[in-house]
């Protein structure tokens, strides 16, 4: 008469045992975002850094309090309540051809690469091909009330979906970088590696 | 053990038939994701008139243009590069096809958009389109136009991808 008493209180604790194993199965795995995250390539200032989709080198960082381009008659006024970071790079799509997605990480904040300053001087809106290099500026409007902190982290990718993709990812010097009343966009440049 | 025995069979029928719904469910998907990263190659001559997504393509004439040249400075074009056209006649069929036409290295690991604005002079064609024209259904020609780096050569094909169709390699050799 115990046997079959203890089998069924061994299937309810296996059954249990099973269910906190699920339980905990699903808390371990990681989630949608984790699993699609982009693959960043991490190097330095002045450092090529080359992924699967697009190569970058962060050549030089500016903060300037606001923008203008090099248009002798009608130069673009890039004022802004906050401040400008930009970002000087040579990058190249290394497989298709596409379009540049920037953003500065600073501190707790996302910045994407302004469509403001006119086309054909910010990298932001240059377009990409394989194989051929386009190197200008990139600017980040930094609003007003957002601290600066020492240093900030560039992301460099091809298209707005980096999702399993590269990101060539450059730690910038904020506290290093010259501080300048007004910086030019000079225009982007393009030439074959 | 008597319980595996009794049940053998199901289990057998288990272990072939889970594989085999995985199988049967992600097949077609498998087979349209290859068609689409490895498009089937279809080698033409130039002048070959060759039928794709219910239309026919013929690859009249090829151009290279070296940014080193007189009309590829006339052209701007960004040093270390060359531009490669080609004049593609197109007879529509039932439904006059959209497209996309990018350059296709040897490796086939890069590609090349269409550039506008950079269109180079095809003497014999100077009403040609620079876009597959989905409004035109009599035949017309189109100068398909590329700025890749110069070591590509006189090499690469022409990715033809038509709207609701899998992409066609045609392999013209320049």
């Amino acid at each position: 008469m115990r046997r079959p008493r203890l089998r069924g209180g061994l299937a309810v604790l296996a059954g249990l045992v099973l269910v906190v194993a699920a339980w905990g199965v699903l808390e371990l795995a990681p989630s949608t975002e984790a699993v699609q995250a982009p693959i960043p390539v991490r190097v330095g200032m002045g450092e090529r850094g080359e992924g699967r989709n697009i190569a970058a080198t962060v050549l030089d960082v500016v903060i300037a309090e606001r923008l203008t381009d090099e248009d002798p008659f009608d130069p673009w006024n890039g004022e802004t309540t906050g401040q400008w970071i930009v970002v000087n790079a040579t990058v190249e799509s290394t497989r298709r051809g596409g379009s540049l997605d920037a953003r500065l990480e600073l501190g707790s904040l996302s910045i994407i690469g302004s469509g403001r300053p006119p086309i054909g001087t910010s990298l932001q809106t240059a377009p990409l091909e394989a194989g051929i290099q386009v190197t200008g500026w990139v600017a980040f409007e930094v609003p007003a009330d957002a601290p600066l902190p020492s240093t900030a982290t560039i992301r460099i990718a091809e298209g707005i979906d980096s999702r399993l993709d590269s990101v060539i990812t450059v730690r910038l010097d904020l506290a290093g970088a010259d501080r300048v009343g007004e910086f030019v966009l000079p225009d982007t440049e393009t030439a074959a590696r | 053990m008597s319980w595996l025995r009794e049940n053998r069979w199901w289990l057998v029928a288990l272990v072939v038939l889970v594989p085999a719904t995985i199988v049967a469910a992600l097949w077609p998907q498998w087979f349209d994701y290859q068609n689409r990263i490895n498009p089937p190659v279809l080698r033409a001559e130039t002048g070959e008139l060759v039928e794709y997504a219910g239309s026919q393509w013929r690859l009249d004439e090829w151009k290279i243009v070296l940014a080193t040249s007189a009309e590829g400075g006339d052209l701007d074009l960004p040093v270390g590069t060359q531009l490669i056209a080609a004049l593609v006649t197109i007879e529509p069929g039932d439904t006059a096809p959209s497209c996309t036409a990018s350059l296709v290295d040897d490796e086939r690991d890069r590609w090349w958009r269409t550039t506008i604005g950079s269109t180079p002079d095809f003497p014999g064609a100077p009403d040609a389109s620079n876009y597959c024209d989905p409004d035109l259904t009599d035949p017309y020609q189109a100068v398909f136009t590329w700025v890749v780096p110069a070591e590509v050569g006189r090499s690469g094909a022409v990715e033809l991808a038509v709207f609701e169709a899998d992409p066609l390699i045609l392999r013209f050799d320049p």
